[in-house]
This record gives C-alpha cells, structure tokens and sequence, in this order.
C-alpha cells in the first residue's frame, strides 16, 4: 500500500433527527486498489458515500472527518470542491440519472462546463472518454437520447462521464444492481480495465459477494452502521472472523454452488 | 389443472416512433407455459426478451395481440378489469420497489390494502395481521407507521413482498424480485417462499437474469431468445453448451471466490468490453 491515502474518513457519523444511522466509521482507499464496502441493506454503505461528497439527503447531519490526499475537508465548500475533479460518483439506477429530453452530447457539454473544463476539443475528448469505456463506435452515441440506450449502455456512458473530468478516484454505489447479468460482467470488465490500464482507486459499494470477489482488493463489512470487519479480499473469503461476515460469505458460496 | 395458463401469445409493440415511423416489434412469438400449484417456474433472459411482458400477460396488465390466458381455468383474454376472486389469487412484486409503493402511505397502510378490499379486515385483526406480515420478511411491526422515504430499497422490496403474501395468493409473479436485496435477506425470502409453496401449495413465476437464483429455487426454468421460450434444467449447469444465450448467461454468473475471479478477469481482457 502507498503511504498517504487517497481517501481517509474518519469517525463519521450520521445522525437523523433521532437516531444515529453510521456511527464510528473510518477507512482509507489508495490509488489504483479497490476497496469494497459490503452490508445488508439500511446498514449505511450508500450514507457513507454521500457523505464524502456532502450528497446527503436534507435533515442528516454528519460528523467526522474527511480527508483527499491527506488534505481534511472541514466544510461543505471543500467538500463540494472535490466533486468529480478529484472524486467521480457512479449511482445504482442509471435510468434515473439522466435527463431524458437532452441527448448525451448535450450531458458531456453540461458536465465539462460545470467545471469549467469546456474547450474546443470537447467533441474529440468526448469521443475518447466513449471508446475508453467500451464503445467500439463512438460517433453515433453522442446522438441518442437516454431513453433509446439500454441500461449497461447507460452505464457505461455515466463511467464516461466520470472519465472525461479526470478524476483520479471513483465512488461506485451499487453500478451493477439494476443491471442484467450480461451488461453487468461487461461493467465489472470495464471497471477492472480502468482500474489497471490508469491506476484509478475505486469505493466500490455493493451487496453482492460475487462483484467483489470479482472486483476488490480490500473489502469493509458493514453491519448496523459501523464497520465490523475490514481486510483483503483474499482474508474476508478465506477466513471470515464476524459471525454476520461468516454468515454472509457462507450463504454466497451455497447459491454460487460452490462446496 | 394448471393455475395458469398460456397458449399461443404473441405480443407486438411499437417501437420508436416518436420523432418517425414506428417500427414494429414482436417480444413474444407463439409462447405456451401453464404453471401448477406448488410449482416454482424460472424465467430467465437478458433484458429486453420480453421476460417482464410474458408476466404481465399473465397478471393480466397487458393483453396478448394472439393467444389465450385462462386463470383458474377461466378464460381472461382481454379482460380490462378481472374478477375479483382471479385478483386476489394473482399477485406480483415488481423490481422497482420505490415505484411500486405510494409515497404518501405508511408501511402498514401499503400492506393493509389487500387485506382491506378483499379480507375485509378491520382494527385489530387488521394491524395484527400486517404487523405478522412484516415479521414475516423480516422487517419489525414498529416500521407499520414509517413513510415509504424512511426506507432503504432493499426494506422497501420486502414491504412489496409482505403486500404479495397478504392476501394469500395461489400464484405470484416474482419480477426481479429479489436481486436488490442483499444475499442474507434473499436467502432469507427464498426460503420463506419455499415454505408457503409446501404448504399452501402457492406457484411461483420467477422472473430473473440471475441463473444462481433459478438453480437455487425453481423447479422447471425457461429462457427466453427472440421471442420464444427454451426449456432448461436448473439444476444442470454444464450442459448449457447448445445455446448461445444460456452459455452467454452462464459465462457472466460473478466467480465465488476472488482468486478465480483474478484467472477469470485476466482471461476476460481480451474479450471486448
């Protein structure tokens, strides 16, 4: 492992009105390693990730610090700051994350100008970002509405998008979950790619031990808000130490069929 | 007799045609499957192969453009609205489970819906029996007064379950039912399922792209490929050399252990993405 990670959280905590939702969680990710952050559903993964990018939803209140490059992030300008030029997000339902009357050229457009990043060789950046990530005919793309692409394509295009910023790390929540079997080895192929080809460091946030079996390098187990068990991908799958952990990992190799 | 019944459906859509001409294009080409009681039937298939349409037909949301749907041995082809005994004995959980409940209704609200119109239940027996439903997938009665918002997608999925299960169904339509839920809590639903079809004898449409899950659970399975169904055995996985689809599906089910899955994604570069 590198010496400074980069991506630190540390002691976060999420509270709603009432209730505390994540409590206590902390890890480091470095460049061009993939840690995966596992758990049941309501058990705070998603939270975890929105936090980084001060993404939480109104009336959660967050504690705790944030540190990129071994820079901490005090407030929510900071925060903010790091959105896609430092940290890409990829999101679960990719349908739902585009605009359905604009076309795709119209996103990229929207997505550089954001940051300021708008220049002449848009078109040329555009379709290179779309090669990158598995188009072997990028030139009809940038045409197409959303609603005309399925949703691995879709997918796809959002990793695109995350690309064309050149963010050295990306945050993954669920990229797969909604997607057939097929589109999603083909996504996990392509992460896996990204990963060796430019050394991108990845927040993988998935509830599925095949994904990371497929894709991790280190896993984090979250259980009811906090992190009950973290290690390497090989330590987790071959000697689990939590109970839940040996639960979890017991019942994927039964439906994977694998004694 | 078969609960259900499908003979010869085809079903058309338009496609496009927005902007210009409609194309046209046909999900279902001369489709036959009859489900009994007790029987779990896999139907698995990329997306876009006219999985969800083939449940549809048979929940009677969408009527066949050919063929015939009977539901306990009724014939409903066409039907607008069934009769209320067939509704009650045919239920569904849809994948989109935030899309599938109303944000406005509470927990118990959304499960005591069936319970209200066809049980007729009130009062206490009422919020009894919704809150037996939510133990039963899992969730706490304390959850019956929470929003729809309050809760994550995958808690979200077993409050369409429990709303499946209320009204005691002969048959359900499970359509991707299960594959936002983490892997505990669908073991944990299959295995309640597995237990109402020994005892009550209730059928299951599984609809899924996750042959994992149909080799797990079902009995008989089909796969869907240019309109047409195949049948497969599930619980052979190696035989699945002769189609193209089935090997395709196959070759994509994620690796167990991440060691083989180091082998596999080396071997999976040269393929392209």
């Amino acid at each position: 492992m590198s010496s400074t990670p980069f991506l630190e959280v540390r002691d976060l905590q999420i509270h709603s009105a009432s209730r505390e939702l994540v409590s206590g969680v902390g890890f480091q990710a470095v460049q061009g390693r993939v840690l995966g952050l596992v758990g049941a559903s309501g058990s705070g993964k998603s939270l975890t990730c929105l936090s980084v990018l001060d993404l939480l939803p109104k009336g959660l209140r967050m504690q705790g610090q944030i540190c990129v490059q071994g820079v901490a992030l005090e407030d929510q300008a900071s925060r903010r700051a790091i959105r896609s030029s430092k940290v890409g997000m990829i999101l679960q339902n990719p349908m739902s994350c585009f605009d359905p009357v604009f076309t795709i050229r119209t996103h990229f457009r929207e997505t550089l100008a954001a940051h300021g990043m708008l220049s002449a060789d848009f078109g040329q950046r555009m379709l290179d970002a779309l090669r990158e990530v598995g188009f072997a005919e990028p030139q009809s793309v940038p045409g197409l509405y959303p609603f005309q692409m399925s949703g691995g394509m879709l997918q796809r295009v959002m990793v695109a998008l995350a690309l064309i910023l050149e963010a050295p790390f990306l945050i993954a929540d669920e990229p797969t979950t909604d997607l057939d079997t097929v589109a999603q080895a083909r996504v996990l192929d392509l992460l896996a790619g990204l990963k060796e080809r430019h050394g991108l460091g990845m927040l993988l946030v998935t509830h599925d031990l095949g994904v990371i079996a497929r894709l991790a390098d280190d896993v984090a187990v979250m259980h009811g808000g906090m992190i009950i068990e973290r290690g390497t991908v090989h330590e987790i799958f071959g000697n689990p130490q939590h109970e839940y952990t040996q639960r979890l990992i017991a019942t994927h190799l039964e439906f994977s069929g694998y004694n | 007799m078969p609960i259900v019944e499908l003979s010869g459906i085809r079903k058309t859509y338009g496609r496009g045609g927005f902007f210009r001409k409609q194309e046209r294009f046909t999900v279902l080409r001369n489709v036959d499957l009859s489900l009994r009681a007790g029987e779990c039937l896999g139907l698995v298939g990329r997306s876009g192969s006219g999985k969800s349409t083939l449940g549809r037909i048979m929940l009677g949301l969408e009527s066949p453009d050919a063929g015939s749907v009977k539901i306990l041995g009724q014939d409903v082809t066409g039907c607008t609205r069934l009769p209320e005994h067939i509704r009650r004995a045919v239920q569904v959980v849809f994948q989109d489970a935030i899309g599938s409940t109303n944000p406005r209704m509470t927990a118990g609200e959304i499960i005591a819906e069936p319970l209200r119109n066809f049980d007729k239940l009130q009062g206490t027996a009422l919020r009894e029996r919704v809150a037996e439903l939510l133990e039963l997938v899992g969730l706490s009665p304390d959850d019956a007064g929470k929003l729809p918002g309050r809760f994550s997608g995958g808690q979200l999925q077993r409050i369409c379950i429990a709303r499946a299960l209320a009204p005691s169904p002969q048959v359900i339509v499970l359509d991707e039912a299960v594959s936002s839920l983490d892997m505990l809590i669908q073991a944990h639903i299959l295995d309640l399922l597995d237990s109402l079809r020994r005892r009550y004898g209730t059928a299951y449409l599984f609809v899924t792209h996750d042959l994992r899950l149909v080799r797990r659970f079902c009995d008989r399975a089909f796969f869907m490929s240019d309109g047409n169904l195949h049948a497969f055995d599930p619980a052979k996985t190696v035989d699945m050399k002769g189609s193209k689809v089935l090997e395709e599906l196959f070759n994509a089910i994620l690796p167990p252990m991440p060691d083989a899955a180091r082998r596999q994604g080396n071997s999976g570069e040269s393929v392209a993405v």
